[in-house]
Formats: C-alpha cells, sequence, structure tokens
C-alpha cells in the first residue's frame, strides 16, 4: 500500500474500540491500587448503593474507598480526558494545525493563573464555582492574547504561535506559582499542583462543578464539525461556501476553552493528551470533525483514566504527577509531529 | 442578464490604489477572460466579486443584488470561487474535499456524494478521489480544487488562474469545462495568464492593467499589437490562429527593465 492511499477503520469499529477501551481503563481505575477490589466486588459496591443486594461480600473499607475515593477521582478523570482530548481536536481545527495543544499555546496556564486568582479574591462569593470561573476567563485571555500575536494578514502563524504561547505560558505559569508560594492559601494545594496535575484531589462535589462546564463543550462543539472541516480548506474558502468564519471561531474556541478552563481549575494543566489523542485518531480515521470531535473526546477520557491509574500505582506508597507521565509520552510525540510538519510543508512557517 | 456587475468598484488599502473605478460585467452564459500584467488587480478584482473584500468606493452586483446586503450562505449559493493557491494540509481524501463544495446545499450525505462523483468524472479527478490530498502534486491540488468549485452548481463562477499549474492536456480540459459550463447558462469570470489560451476560449477579454480596465471586448477586438505592447511593455505580434482563427499572440521581444 503507498503512502498516499488510505487505510480507514471503520467508524464502528473506531468507537466501539474507544469504549471498550474506557471501560478497561475504569475497570483498572476503580479496582487497582492499595485496597484490592476486584470486578465482581466493584459491581457489588456499586449495586449496593443503587439499593440492589448482592451475593458478593466486600469490606466497608472496599466501599469507602471506592465510593469516596476511586470513583470520583475515576469520573472526574473521564471528565478532563474528555474536556482536554475533544478541546485539542477543536484548537487543532480553529487554528488550521496539527500541533494547536491547549497547554502548548498556553491556554492551561493562563487557566491556572485565572483559577489561583479567582479562587483568592472571589473564593468567598463564588464558593466552589470560583476554581472553573477563574479557569475559564483565564483561559480565554491567554487564547486571545496568543492568538492575537500569531495572526498575521488573515492566517496563523505556527511559529508565532507556539513561541507566543510559549511566552504566555511562562507569564501566566510564573504568576500561578507565584501566587501559590506567596499567599500560602490552603485551598490552592502545592505549587507543583498547577503545572503538572493531579487527580488526587478528586470529590463528588469538584465532579459536579466541572462536569457541566465539560458537557457543555463536548455535546456543542460537534454541531460545529462540518463548518470546521470546511475551515481545513482555509478560510476564505470556507466563507466562499457559506461559512461565518469569524462566529466559528469565537463559538469554538469559546467551548474548548470553557472546558479546558474548568479541568485545569479542577485537576491542575495535564499537557499533551490534547495532542496525542487526536493525533491519533486522525491517523486511524482521517481529519474529518464529525468523527475525530467525539472519538477524541472518548479517547482523552480513557488516555487519562489510564495514565492516572499509572501515576498512582507506579510509585508506591507516592503518586506520580499525571502531568509528568503525559509530558514522558507526549513530548516525543510532538517532536515526531514537529519533524513531519517540517518534512511535509518544507518548514513551519 | 447580467450574472455579476462590477459598478465603479474601486479598492483602496494603506494608501495604494488597487482598483479604481472598475466598470465591467458578465452575462449568464458567457465566458469573461480577465488577463494583465502583474500586480494589474486581477486578484483583487476577483475578491472584490466575490464577496470577499468589500470595496472601498463603487459595488458589485450578482443577479440585480448588491453583494454588500447578502449573507455568507446566499452568496454561497450564487458564486463559486477558485483562488490562486490552495493552503489545505490536512489528510482528506480528494473526494471528501470535492463534496465539501455541496455544503452550501445542504443535502444528504448521498446527495453531495453523487454531484461529487459526476464532477469528478467531468474534470478528470475521478482516478485521484481515494487519493489523500496533501499528497498531491500542485497541479492535482488545482485540479481537485477546481472540481470541488464545480460541485457547488452555482449560475456565477469565479476563478483566480485555474490553469496556473496545470500540464497542456488538463489547461486544455479545465477551459474545455468551462467553456462548457458557460455553453449551458452558467456566468465565468476567470484570471488568465496565458493569453493564447484564453483567446481561445472565452467570450470577452477584459484587459486591466495598475487597477484600470484598459480595454475590454471579444478577443479579436482587444488583442492588439499597440494595446498589449503598452500593458505589458514588450512588442507583440499578433497572427490569426492557424487551425481555429482566433488571435494567437507572439512575443518578439521588447522585455527590459525600464
Amino acid at each position: 500500500m503507498s503512502e498516499s492511499q488510505v487505510w480507514r477503520i471503520p467508524v464502528v469499529v473506531l468507537f466501539g474500540g474507544l469504549v471498550l477501551g474506557l471501560i478497561g481503563a475504569m475497570g483498572l481505575g476503580l479496582g487497582m491500587g492499595a485496597v484490592e477490589i476486584s470486578p465482581t466486588q466493584v459491581f457489588a459496591i456499586l449495586l449496593d448503593h443503587l439499593g440492589v443486594d448482592s451475593a458478593t461480600e466486600f469490606s466497608t473499607t472496599q466501599d469507602a474507598v471506592l465510593w469516596s475515593i476511586r470513583l470520583p477521582r475515576v469520573m472526574l478523570g473521564i471528565a478532563v480526558g474528555g474536556a482536554l482530548g475533544v478541546a485539542g481536536a477543536a484548537f487543532q481545527g480553529i487554528f488550521r494545525n496539527p500541533l494547536a495543544d491547549p497547554h502548548l499555546i498556553g491556554i492551561s496556564s493562563g487557566a491556572a493563573l485565572g483559577t489561583v486568582v479567582s479562587i483568592l479574591v472571589f473564593g468567598g462569593v463564588l464558593g466552589s464555582f470560583a476554581g472553573p470561573a477563574g479557569g475559564i476567563v483565564g483561559g480565554l485571555g491567554a487564547g486571545v492574547t496568543v492568538y492575537m500575536l500569531a495572526r498575521h494578514e488573515g492566517r496563523t502563524e505556527v511559529v508565532t504561535l507556539v513561541l507566543a504561547g510559549l511566552a504566555v505560558a511562562a507569564i501566566t505559569g510564573a504568576g500561578a506559582s507565584f501566587l501559590s508560594v506567596a499567599a500560602d492559601d490552603a485551598r490552592l494545594g502545592s505549587v507543583l499542583f498547577y503545572s503538572l496535575g493531579s487527580l488526587a484531589v478528586a470529590t463528588w462535589d469538584l465532579l459536579w462543578v466541572t462536569l457541566p462546564f465539560v458537557a457543555v463543550a463536548v455535546v456543542f462543539l460537534p454541531i460545529a464539525a462540518r463548518r470546521l472541516d470546511l475551515l481545513l480548506l482555509g478560510e476564505r474558502e470556507a466563507a466562499h461556501l457559506g461559512v461565518d468564519v469569524e462566529r466559528t471561531r469565537m463559538v469554538v474556541v469559546g467551548l474548548a476553552t470553557t472546558a479546558v478552563g474548568a479541568s485545569v481549575a479542577a485537576v491542575g494543566a495535564i499537557g499533551f493528551v490534547g495532542l496525542l489523542v487526536p493525533h491519533g485518531v486522525r491517523l486511524v480515521a482521517g481529519p474529518g470533525h464529525r468523527v475525530l470531535l467525539p472519538a477524541s473526546a472518548i479517547g482523552g477520557a480513557a488516555l487519562l483514566v489510564l495514565t492516572d491509574v499509572v501515576a498512582r500505582t507506579v510509585a508506591l506508597p507516592f503518586e506520580v504527577p499525571i502531568g509528568l507521565l503525559t509530558a514522558i509520552i507526549g513530548g516525543p510525540v510532538f517532536l515526531l509531529l514537529l519533524g513531519r510538519t517540517r518534512r511535509e510543508h518544507g518548514g513551519w512557517g | 442578464m447580467s450574472a455579476a456587475a462590477a459598478i465603479g468598484l474601486g479598492y483602496r488599502v494603506g494608501g495604494a490604489t488597487l482598483l479604481d473605478g472598475v466598470d465591467l460585467d458578465v452575462a449568464d452564459g458567457e465566458f469573461l477572460g480577465v488577463i494583465g500584467p502583474n500586480g494589474a488587480g486581477k486578484t483583487t478584482l476577483v475578491q472584490l466579486l466575490s464577496g470577499e473584500l468589500v470595496p472601498t468606493s463603487g459595488r458589485v452586483e450578482i443577479g440585480g443584488r448588491d453583494v454588500a446586503t447578502m449573507s455568507l450562505a446566499e452568496l454561497a449559493l450564487l458564486r463559486a470561487v477558485l483562488p490562486g493557491h490552495h493552503v489545505l494540509q490536512f489528510a482528506f481524501r480528494c473526494l471528501d474535499v470535492v463534496m465539501m463544495g455541496r455544503y452550501p446545499h445542504g443535502g444528504s450525505e448521498a446527495d453531495a456524494r453523487a454531484a461529487a462523483d459526476r464532477v469528478m468524472t467531468e474534470t478528470d479527478t475521478a482516478s485521484l478521489a481515494d487519493r489523500l490530498y496533501p499528497t498531491l502534486s500542485g497541479g492535482e491540488q488545482a485540479r481537485v480544487s477546481f472540481a470541488r468549485v464545480l460541485a457547488q452548481e452555482t449560475p456565477l463562477v469565479l476563478l483566480d488562474e485555474p490553469t496556473g499549474s496545470l500540464d497542456l492536456r488538463h489547461q486544455e480540459l479545465v477551459m474545455g469545462t468551462l467553456r462548457d459550463l458557460a455553453d449551458s447558462g452558467a456566468a465565468i469570470v476567470a484570471v488568465l495568464h496565458d493569453i493564447n489560451l484564453a483567446a481561445r476560449f472565452v467570450d470577452r477579454i477584459a484587459i486591466l492593467d495598475e487597477g484600470l480596465v484598459r480595454a475590454v471586448g471579444t478577443p479579436e477586438g482587444v488583442l492588439r499589437p499597440d494595446v498589449l505592447g503598452s500593458v505589458y511593455g514588450i512588442d507583440v505580434k499578433v497572427v490569426p490562429h492557424p487551425e481555429v482563427g482566433c488571435p494567437l499572440i507572439l512575443p518578439i521581444g521588447g522585455g527590459r527593465v525600464g
């Protein structure tokens, strides 16, 4: 088969595989850890909470660990992973660039700074919504700044996009870390939290303040799928075909940033998920957004839940920050992508 | 009736006048070729006619209505545009690219597929249907983009150098397809660099120079040595084409700086 010929996985197989992968990751996430819980016990405990008795025996410790710690953690992993996957795909479509990961273009760090500021300033008024609200505003601020810097005569320059993202990430990331140290506020957690991320903070409450923002993006972004496809033809071409480019851009960036902002507020900035997952989906299913967006959401969820299992079991009794693991996998892939972009398009200008 | 018209059309940006007081129209069933030296304002004219740029003076009418008052969705059903270069870098199949041309019609996937199959056969791109667009050569990409523009099936088609990167056979094919399209009632405006190619296929030629229309008329009427000589700054000889009789332009020198 020559390189230019197309091999595409059937859509049913793709989604079937992704859902199975997600279920498998959830099984590992719920069962593995210092307290072992077998799959049948997992079912028994879940059924018990739904008011159904089953024959399988389990201890109260297992019940408490599963229901109060692992289940919210796995669910938050699904929400955040889904958010990062779908947002990555959306940003790459809008910027017409396969390297536009929300982390790399500064949106995650902007969201982290927004979260810290918001918790310190509005924490009393907004309560638990101060985090996601600040994260979304901060992410939008960073996104708009980077975007304006990278726009030139109607197109987005890759080098400027990545460099502007780097600068904005450095500034806002430093700001967030500085405030975390200087404020010495228990609500902010450790300095490393916002820069590397951790799902250890998961609670049902945190899930409920994060999930709505993610759900909005996952549900509504696919509505723009056709328009995102046309945008890849070029902004002029899309407009000629009747797409309101400016409006599409605002809606898509707004939705994607909402999901990323709320995720960062909940678990900190976790990089490369938004790069790895859409890239993998494109390789097997092509760049069409009707498949890419939902598949990236499910794939992102599965990848993050799985990575979190590794993060909390690989160095027991310690947890490895999950952002370190995603960077270890994602960094080399990013380098490969850079090399490929360069070969195919004669540089990345 | 006039399919599209430029009325006192001007475009000025950053102190430079790219187009000035252009009056031009194209009728249903007519193929209008636009020629002129580099920087004459040909691409700007296409961008203004398509509604992509907003004129700084005058107006553009499509089907008798001012383009400035029409929505992008309305326009997309009335005119299709082939830009001068193509920027798609994502690995869509060529069939998918051509099907995108059906977006304004909002029909079913099957309708889009049927229309795409038809225009890809017409444009000799059917063999490229399953290839990935970014892996094609520049000329092949141009042909697939041309097929996408035809799939839009609009009464007005605007093209910026549709034959620029094509080999001889495909130049003929594209021009022949446009000729047929005009004969079936569409209005075609194409920016062309190859004057001889234009002379054989178009109904009328507009010569643009420094933002002004220097001449409009049939190829026989406007392709004269004095006009071409002053616009392009070279000496040309114009002879009748030995086979088809249209003007044949032979440069004979004078291409000097200054």
